[in-house]
């Protein structure tokens, strides 16, 4: 009797240790990457279909600034995303270049079957363009974000600044 | 040689809208966005299976990116210029509405009303606090949309306004304007900046004129409301478009027809814009 007790609890505290550990339905991946432009009259595209590698395979004529992956992300995460580097300059004094982004993550359940997740909000970016020095402050409006999971995997261009050569692209996944 | 050429083609499928059947996928003028995205949630309900990828990027991006076949359906908000049509012979257009662009104000802002010299003066720089024209003695901060998108080249059209673009904002001769990457974030900003003013589309500024605090201004004593656009008496008005590669067929063609149609019509007419049909 007590054996089959002992089995019973173990089993629920398996149980209670899944649930524990396991990702809820509605978390996703928020995979974010953002790109600069290697030549000033490279063209962005607004949608992009692959996976990780392949969409960076594609963006040849780009330099990857940043990429990301939040795994696990639910609807009403704030996603801080953050790079920089500080490099030491000949006259003592540094230099700051890299990305710091906040990113709201989103669903809308008052769509029946929404197959779509949201983001918005704001990054800066401080890097060099053709040689100029650039520190570019992005707004993110909201923006749908197809569910991977439910279609293909694709990446939406969220942001764009033509003068600075800067884009941000999003994706949400599964994986 | 030979991997590198499979390589490149490969690539540039995957950029390559047309292989992904039972997806529709579109990109281009902000101000048709959300017009599209309703109509694509009614027209799911007799098409489940269909998944629609709507991006931004502007009138220019939608035009371009269509005719290079990058994506299905590419949107506009004014009309397709001399020069496009003549570069991409094969687009076709269909029209689904009329908007009228008016310019915004923060709600607690006392101007109501503005005449085209006002404007053009206020985004030259020439006047460049609000107490010259009756407001209250603070600087005016401007509030442009990007040179991509149709409803700046409308503007700047109408009130003779000429750009040069310098880290983040638009130069017009002594005036000095914030870009702002859409209208959503152009109505947040006004929406946070009392001595701010920006341009929108007449759908999208009353949208945010009823949940937020920024109002519309009437122009030259005209009201931007959708019955002066509908009745051309209000002066500043644009053709909402679709765009296509060749004739559409199949899902884009359904979905074409579906949003001229009589349902999506009155989604249109709903968002704040004249309708087509």
């Amino acid at each position: 009797m007590s054996k089959l007790v002992c089995f019973l609890l173990a089993m629920a505290l398996g149980a209670l240790s899944t649930t524990a550990v396991a990702a809820p339905e509605n978390a996703r991946s928020v995979n974010v990457m953002i790109f600069m432009k290697n030549q000033p009259n490279y063209e962005f595209d607004p949608i992009m279909f692959g996976s990780f590698s392949e969409f960076i395979r594609a963006m040849d004529g780009t330099r990857l600034l940043l990429l990301s992956h939040s795994a696990k992300s639910l609807p009403g995460d704030v996603i801080n995303l953050q790079q920089d580097v500080l490099r030491a300059e000949k006259a003592g004094a540094f230099e700051d270049m890299g990305i710091n982004c906040q990113l709201a993550f989103r669903y809308d359940e008052s769509i029946p079957n929404n197959a779509e997740y949201q983001i918005n909000g704001d990054c800066q970016v401080i890097d060099q363009f053709d040689g100029v020095n650039i520190s570019l402050k992005a707004h993110i409006p909201t923006t749908d974000l197809p569910d991977s999971a439910k279609g293909s995997d694709v990446w939406i261009e969220v942001y764009e600044e033509s003068k600075s050569g800067v884009a941000i692209y999003a994706n949400v996944s599964k994986k | 040689m030979k991997r590198l050429s499979l390589l490149a083609g490969f690539a540039l499928l995957l950029s390559a809208s047309a292989a992904h059947a039972g997806i529709i996928t579109s990109a281009g003028s902000t101000t048709v966005q959300p017009a599209m995205k309703a109509c694509s949630i009614a027209y799911k309900n007799s098409h489940a299976d269909m998944q629609f990828i709507i991006a931004g990027g502007g009138s220019s991006k939608g035009v371009k990116t269509v005719a290079k076949g990058k994506v299905d359906i590419g949107r506009a908000s004014r009309a397709i210029k001399d020069k496009e049509s003549a570069s991409y012979p094969n687009m076709k257009t269909f029209k689904v509405g009329t908007d009228g662009v008016v310019l915004v104000v923060h709600a607690d802002n006392p101007i109501s009303d503005l005449s085209s010299a006002q404007v053009e003066q206020l985004f030259k720089g020439e006047i460049s606090n609000w107490k010259a024209i009756g407001g209250s003695d603070a600087s005016v901060n401007l509030i442009s949309l990007g040179m991509e998108h149709g409803t700046y080249e409308l503007f700047a059209k109408s009130f003779h306004l000429q750009a040069e673009e310098s880290d983040g904002n638009l130069i017009f001769g002594k005036g000095k304007a914030w870009i702002a990457f859409s209208q959503d974030v152009a109505m947040d900003k006004i929406a946070h900046d009392e001595h701010a003013i920006a341009f929108a589309s007449v759908g999208i500024a009353t949208e945010y004129a009823q949940h937020g605090n920024v109002k519309l201004l009437k122009l030259d004593g005209i009201e931007g409301s959708e019955a002066n656009v509908a009745n051309g008496t209000y002066p500043l008005s644009r053709p909402l478009l679709l765009m296509t590669n060749g004739q559409p067929a199949g899902e884009i063609k359904s979905f074409i027809d579906f949003m001229q149609g009589a349902e999506c019509q009155a989604i249109v007419k709903k968002l704040g814009y004249v309708p087509a049909k």
